[in-house]
């Protein structure tokens, strides 16, 4: 079948598919809202099944569609960050010229825009069409983009960019062509923390970072998520499913643990059921914190950070969820985005502090 | 909720004009009220009826019996409370309509299958329509309407209504230019397609528009030949501004899916108060989409070229200048 006709409209089947799959986000107060939107009521007694079903068999608009797309996904969702540190500068003329033999290679379904940032680094948008094959038939095809900044700051070059395939594989090519112009290897820095061997120091790495980013004082810990070195000892399927149970109750343990660290300001080694997780193999692997910032404005702002893969403690990912904006002697109670130039600095005191603590970890294991 | 009489005749007049073009037909009397079957639980002896029609379901072999409650009312004075309340009644009488041998003996026909719905039906009757009135559903949850399984209540409002007579009044316009460019109603039907998950029944049967159409932004007339020729035109309403060659493709694709584009088909696409740009807009749509289609000289890129586009240039108020009352 030609692929433009397949993604251009929604017959009733890719609805239902898209409605009925969405369980999480669209739930039946979801479909309630969706059909009242028309001025349609359905009994409180309709099960979510026949409420996809009657939606699915109703005329819709593109509209109509964009909306179940948007309350499957909110827009606000936006890849996770993560960047390389190279331990030299580089030209921006070297970088212009990299990404210019890049856009020699690429397809016709993608756009590269380049130019020279206004704090003096290099930008480059990458816009691309991708498939998603996780999701409904209609939803598969998107148009996507990517935004890579090289700041050339202080002898390092640090490239941010989202966490994503694609993001990383554009860097890979651009770093090729500029070690191809250079005619020697750039020397990477990457926050990893697959030499750290003890479940302690992996989620010092965490604790510390939601405690010592400058210029913030942690509030209060949203969420987190642990993995057990176990793990990659053991591989028996049997075995993976007690693993699975004992690591979703280690993460409420870990979780009321921090937390209350948070709030109380103890230390964390002290406390005993830490010290009994640790010695059962879990740590951290990823964490969302709400830290107040300590100069005025005293906004709270929440930060993500984790790795993508969580056994081996590798590609280092991190997100500014939004911040409570301080208003009249107390905080907003809506979160709303961080503009770009804010964003950026948050990005930056999370690369440097997780950085240096990673540094400082690994010189605590040689020790 | 007492109704001041003038005003419940004024709203049953546009209604029964207005779902007549529909092909909504009438059954039963009108404005009466009917015991209460569930005493203790709604608090009520009797319950209003104003009007009920009724239509043959395409999807089931089931005829819809519509149990209205008309309304009218001035521009801002209207409240959620009061829509609340309306529905919360409006749900119990349904309910009720199902169990109640009274309203069955008046109301609906021996030999069918069928199901009662609900319609709230609120116009206002001065100036235009009130673009808040939709927020004030908002704040109806579900339960409190207390529905059994399966049952639905419909709210078409001022909007909704304003957009609806002006459909029937452009078909009714079409009808009546010196050349037609419609035929009469006998020769005119709702278009209901085929789907993927569920059949079209009764394709002969089931003419009229059902509500779930009424209340989607895509309602399709159909017209056959007099003559009985195989020729049959298309009008396609479409109730969005038409500001995005998203839409255009998409509704295009629609018509596609149902299987309208063809060569004995004159299909024409109406808006109303579209986007001033609304008509570059949909030839650009056109052109899209024949480019997609990987080239422009194929049948359907010729019969996508030939979807003609018209925004509707008549518009009719609904509103009479009288103000007649509103409801407590």
């Amino acid at each position: 079948m030609n692929e433009y006709l397949d993604h251009l409209s929604a017959n009733d089947n890719d609805i239902y598919d898209l409605l009925i799959s969405g369980k999480q986000r669209i739930t039946v107060s979801v479909l309630r809202e969706l059909l009242r939107d028309r001025g349609i009521f359905c009994s409180a007694k309709d099960e979510r099944e026949d409420i996809c079903d009657y939606i699915s068999m109703i005329p819709h608009g593109f509209h109509d569609i964009e909306a179940i797309v948007e309350k499957r996904e909110p827009p606000g969702r936006r890849d996770k960050t993560t960047n390389i540190q190279f331990d030299s500068e580089i030209a921006l003329d070297d970088i212009k010229e990299a990404v210019e033999s890049y856009m020699k290679t690429i397809g016709p379904n993608e756009e590269v825009k380049h130019r020279i940032g206004r704090d003096g680094g290099y930008v480059i948008k990458v816009e691309y069409d991708e498939f998603n094959h996780n999701r409904a038939k209609l939803l598969q095809r998107e148009r996507n983009e990517a935004k890579i900044d090289f700041l050339v700051e202080n002898g390092k070059t640090v490239v941010r960019l989202p966490a994503t395939d694609k993001a990383k594989r554009v860097v890979e090519a651009i770093k090729e062509c500029v070690e191809q112009r250079r005619k020697a290897p750039l020397a990477q820095e990457k926050v990893e923390l697959a030499e750290l061997s003890t479940p302690e120091l992996r989620s010092k790495f965490f604790t510390s970072l939601i405690s010592k980013l400058p210029g913030f004082k942690l509030r209060n810990v949203m969420n987190l998520k642990v993995s057990s070195l176990r793990r990659s000892e053991e591989t028996d399927e049997s075995l993976g499913i007690d693993l699975d149970t004992a690591e979703s109750e280690a993460r409420m343990e870990m979780f009321a643990v921090v937390h209350s660290m948070a709030l109380s300001g103890q230390n964390l080694v002290q406390s005993k059921e830490y010290k009994e997780l640790s010695q059962r193999g879990f740590y951290i692997t990823h964490i969302s914190w709400k830290s107040e910032q300590i100069e005025n404005p005293p906004n709270i702002v929440q930060f993500e950070a984790g790795f993508e893969d969580k056994h081996n403690c590798l590609g280092f990912r991190y997100g500014v969820q939004g911040e409570f904006k301080y208003h009249k002697g107390s905080h907003r109670k809506g979160i709303s985005p961080v503009d770009d130039k804010e964003r950026a600095k948050y990005f930056s005191l999370i690369e440097q502090t997780a950085l240096k603590l990673k540094n400082e970890l690994l010189a605590e294991t040689e020790g | 909720m007492a109704e001041n009489d003038n005003i419940a005749r004024q709203a049953e007049i546009l209604a029964s004009e207005l779902f007549a073009e529909f092909f909504w037909d009438r059954i039963g009397p009108t404005n009466h009220d009917w015991p209460c079957e569930a005493t203790e639980e709604h608090g009520v002896t009797t319950h209003p009826c104003d009007v009920v029609y009724y239509y043959d379901e395409p999807y089931s072999a089931k005829r819809t019996y519509v149990h209205c409650d008309l309304k009218s009312y001035a521009k801002g004075s209207i409240k959620s409370p009061a829509i609340k309340s309306a529905l919360i009644s409006l749900g119990k009488q349904t309910a009720c309509a199902d169990k109640s041998a009274e309203w069955q003996d008046k109301h609906a026909h021996d030999d069918v299958t069928y199901s009662i719905c609900g319609l709230l039906f609120v116009y206002n009757h001065d100036g235009e329509y009130d673009a808040d009135f939709n927020t004030t559903l908002t704040f109806v949850a579900n339960e409190s309407l207390h529905l059994p399984k399966g049952k639905k209540l419909f709210v078409l409002g001022p909007k909704e209504i304003f957009w609806l007579d002006n459909v029937s009044h452009e078909i009714q316009r079409m009808r009546g230019k010196r050349t037609p460019e419609l035929p009469g109603p006998e020769h005119c039907s709702f278009y209901h397609p085929q789907l993927v998950r569920k059949a079209n029944l009764q394709v002969k049967k089931a003419k009229g528009a059902t509500l779930e159409t009424l209340t989607s932004p895509v309602i399709i007339l159909e017209a056959r030949d007099p003559r009985g020729k195989a020729e049959r035109k298309i009008v396609v309403f479409y109730s969005r501004k038409g500001e995005t060659t998203h839409e255009f493709t998409y509704l295009i694709d629609i018509l596609r899916k149902y299987e309208l584009l063809d060569e004995r088909t004159q299909v024409t696409i109406k808006t109303l108060n579209p986007d001033p740009n609304s008509s570059p807009t949909f030839q650009k749509s056109q052109q899209q989409y024949i480019e997609g289609l990987a080239g422009s000289s194929t049948d359907l890129g010729e019969y996508v070229l030939a979807i003609r586009y018209e925004p509707i240039t008549e518009i009719k108020s609904t509103y009479s200048s009288i103000d007649l009352g509103t409801w407590a």
